[in-house]
């Protein structure tokens, strides 16, 4: 396993401060997961490593292996789906659970071990330190060693251009799950939050509701175990059905955005 | 006109009467909704009418979609109305998969609610 590389002496202060300024906010970490026994005990571990404080509920969307029983055997709450429902309706399920809770933050980190609990603090001190509402960790805003696949980089690059023409602000990992969400965003995404391959339009819907969107860069691994889900074919639909419900979110009314407060 | 009914005239007759009647029966056997009925008995009415009087009704649809040969008219009018009621069903399809999601989501949530809750009750308990 890589280490996380050492932060700068001003990133490491902001985080302090960030965590000194904010002691009484209540943290949910939202950990998706889809068949991932071999992945998610190492998840939680790591996860409770990195911020302790933290609650943590992993959902398991359906899974036909022991998902559920390791996560519980880790201690963290879990929430199972009936069937399999897909991975946005999945996370909703999180956010609605935060929601009704009353968390401050959730933060999303996939259940495959591609998002390094180490980076949880830059995200959430970015949250924290600016007016964003919801910050996404980014695997190309600098090169920390991740490599994707050829085409699935261009598709990547074609959904990053797209969103970022729409919003009017430089959007470079669009399909990135690593995301910290504050009351409002999660308030909104309990109530609207896309069916499928949600991490793309969510933004557009998040921009369209008055929500405001930041990129953090972090480091991604490569995945721990399991196979990942994405075909050749699969990847051509996952552009298309995006790309057509990004442009037809633009058609639709503007919703206001919640107050958060409820 | 009165001469013998060619075999595709007879086509024309029997089969929407035929269908008309088995979506009756079908409502009748509590099978179909009566209002996802609504839409197919239009569709095989206005075709029935059609079969049973070409040449009042379906000559003139005909002469004015400028068809030359009438049962094609029917045929065009008869897809028509049947690729409505598929939207139709798409569009339903749809509002089910929302509602099938949203109860899903809340016996999740009211599962691991309970799951809590007997804990709380029972701390001994193992899962």
């Amino acid at each position: 396993m890589v280490d996380n590389p050492v932060n700068t002496p001003v990133e490491q202060a902001r985080d302090v401060l960030a965590s000194a300024l904010y002691p009484a906010q209540r943290l949910l970490i939202v950990i998706p997961a889809y068949n991932e026994e071999e992945s998610i005990g190492h998840v939680i571990e790591r996860v409770r490593h990195a911020v302790p404080q933290a609650d943590i509920v992993v959902i398991d969307d359906g899974s036909a292996d022991d998902t559920a029983q390791v996560a519980r055997s880790h201690q963290a709450t879990v929430i199972s789906q009936p069937y399999n429902l897909g991975i946005g309706a999945n996370v909703q399920t999180g956010f609605i659970y935060a929601s009704q809770r009353g968390y401050d933050v959730t933060i999303q980190v996939d259940g495959d071990g591609q998002h390094d609990p180490n980076e949880i603090p830059a995200l959430l001190a970015a949250l924290n330190t600016s007016t964003c509402d919801m910050v996404i960790g980014s695997r190309y805003i600098e090169d920390r060693g991740y490599s994707t696949p050829r085409l699935r980089r261009l598709g990547s690059i074609l959904l990053a251009a797209l969103i970022s023409a729409i919003t009017r602000q430089r959007i470079t990992d669009p399909t990135s799950g690593f995301r910290a969400l504050n009351r409002q965003a999660i308030a909104f995404s309990a109530g609207d939050y896309p069916f499928d391959y949600p991490e793309p339009e969510a933004i557009v819907t998040f921009w369209r509701a008055g929500l405001r969107v930041k990129e953090v860069p972090v480091k991604m691994n490569p995945r721990y175990g399991g196979r990942s889900s994405i075909t050749p074919i699969r990847s051509a639909y996952y552009m298309i059905k995006v790309t057509l419900a990004i442009l037809i979110s633009l058609l639709r009314e503007r919703q206001s955005k919640p107050d958060g407060t409820s | 006109m009165f001469n013998a009914l060619s075999q595709t005239q007879i086509i024309m007759r029997l089969g929407p009467i035929f269908l008309f009647v088995v979506v009756l029966e079908l409502v009748r056997r509590r099978k179909l909704r009566e209002d996802y009925s609504l839409g197919w008995l239009f569709t095989f009415g206005v075709l029935v009418s059609m079969g049973l009087f070409p040449q009042v009704i379906l000559s003139s649809i005909a002469e004015f979609m400028g068809i030359i040969y009438e049962p094609t008219a029917m045929f065009v009018i008869g897809m028509g109305l049947m690729m409505i009621i598929l939207l139709q069903f798409s569009v339903v399809i749809t509002r089910l998969s929302r509602e099938n999601k949203q109860a899903a989501q809340v016996i999740a949530l009211l599962n691991t609610r309970i799951h809590e809750l007997e804990e709380r009750l029972d701390p001994q308990e193992e899962n």
